[in-house]
């Protein structure tokens, strides 16, 4: 295993302009801490409430959690490929705004040369705001509220909060990818995992292309949108070895520095 | 001579992002204290309009 997953050239000026910029716009009553706090505390609440409301599920009703883990996966990729990294216009800018606050603001704060937080300030652009969770929570109420409503209360609560969990093991595993200190974080797997696969996806080379998952790289390996050429349990525990790293990727931008970064313009191969 | 901090406009996604948060920490302190069956229903309402208000305000003072 290496030793590091980040390119070993100083901090690019582009990246530290921003950075600069970004922190003196932070408001004087954010807190990280209780931007985590929040996230997690409502989260943990709705959990506890789904658990309270399980009484003998059947052996089959657990067969919710991987039905639950698989679409909340390919959810995953889909919104951070095709919503997070693309400029959608319309819908009074709903998604405009995501793609400004992702690809303009997150992808310009951390990159691969430098992708960890010097505070916890920086928790910021770390986190998603806490009415991101409250979005996701809504959204699994329909499907919960169907499968108690057709007699199967014990799948919906189990919906519930395997939703929440996964919500909340995004937010987990997208901060051990850009904390500091990775000392604990290299040894734990598929938090290795996704750490040296996330921050290859801050490279403004790939950032458009590939490692669009965050928690566990199974849809970036069914739709071939990873930067590793191996199968589906290579992908899970590849750690942070770059051993399997594909040779010829897309190139996007020439530089770090390039204000062109992000366009796509050739196909080309690694210098 | 010191540089003045530059003026920031709140986005209007804390504005929204607060009422969102306020009610859903409103409704989820109701639910909770409900099932937990603690309180009046009274106390019950004052603690979640308080949490609620507090949590909704900071998340638009804090503009997240």
């Amino acid at each position: 295993m290496n030793d590091s997953v980040t390119q070993p050239n100083a901090m690019p000026k582009r990246q530290a302009a921003f950075r600069e910029d970004f922190r003196q716009r932070i408001a004087r009553f954010y807190s990280g801490p209780l931007h985590v706090l929040m996230i997690f505390g409502i989260g943990i609440a709705v959990i506890w409430y789904s658990v309270q409301h399980l009484n003998n599920p059947p052996w089959y009703a657990w067969l919710v959690i991987p039905v639950v883990f698989l679409v909340a996966n390919l959810f995953e990729w889909w919104i951070h490929r095709f919503v997070m990294h693309r400029p959608i216009k319309g819908f009074n800018n709903f998604f405009m705004a995501i793609y400004t606050r992702h690809t303009l603001a997150h992808h310009q704060f951390f990159t691969d040369h430098e992708p960890t937080v010097d505070s916890n300030r920086d928790f910021r652009i770390v986190f998603f705001p806490p009415y991101a969770l409250v979005t996701f929570i809504l959204m699994a109420i329909p499907p919960t509220w169907i499968l108690i409503y057709a007699g199967l209360p014990n799948m919906g609560w189990i919906l519930m909060m395997t939703s929440v969990f996964l919500y909340l093991n995004y937010e987990f595993f997208h901060y051990s990818c850009h904390v500091k200190d990775d000392r604990l974080a290299k040894h734990i797997p598929f938090i290795n995992t996704i750490r040296r696969h996330h921050i290859a996806h801050h490279d403004v080379h790939i950032m458009m292309e590939k490692n669009f998952n965050l928690t566990y790289p199974f849809a970036d390996w069914l739709f071939g949108t990873s930067d590793l050429n191996r199968g589906v349990l290579g992908h899970l525990f590849n750690g942070y070895s770059t051993a399997h790293v594909k040779q010829k990727q897309r190139k996007i931008v020439g530089a770090s520095d390039d204000p062109q970064a992000g366009v796509a313009r050739a196909e080309t191969s690694p210098p | 001579m010191a540089i003045a901090p530059k003026k920031i406009k709140r986005s209007s996604a804390s504005l929204t992002g607060g009422f969102v948060v306020g009610f859903a920490v409103i409704a989820l302190v109701l639910l909770i204290t409900s099932q937990l069956g603690v309180w009046q229903t009274s106390t019950r309402w004052i603690v979640a309009l308080i949490l609620g208000g507090v949590l909704g305000t900071w998340v638009r003072i804090a503009d997240l």
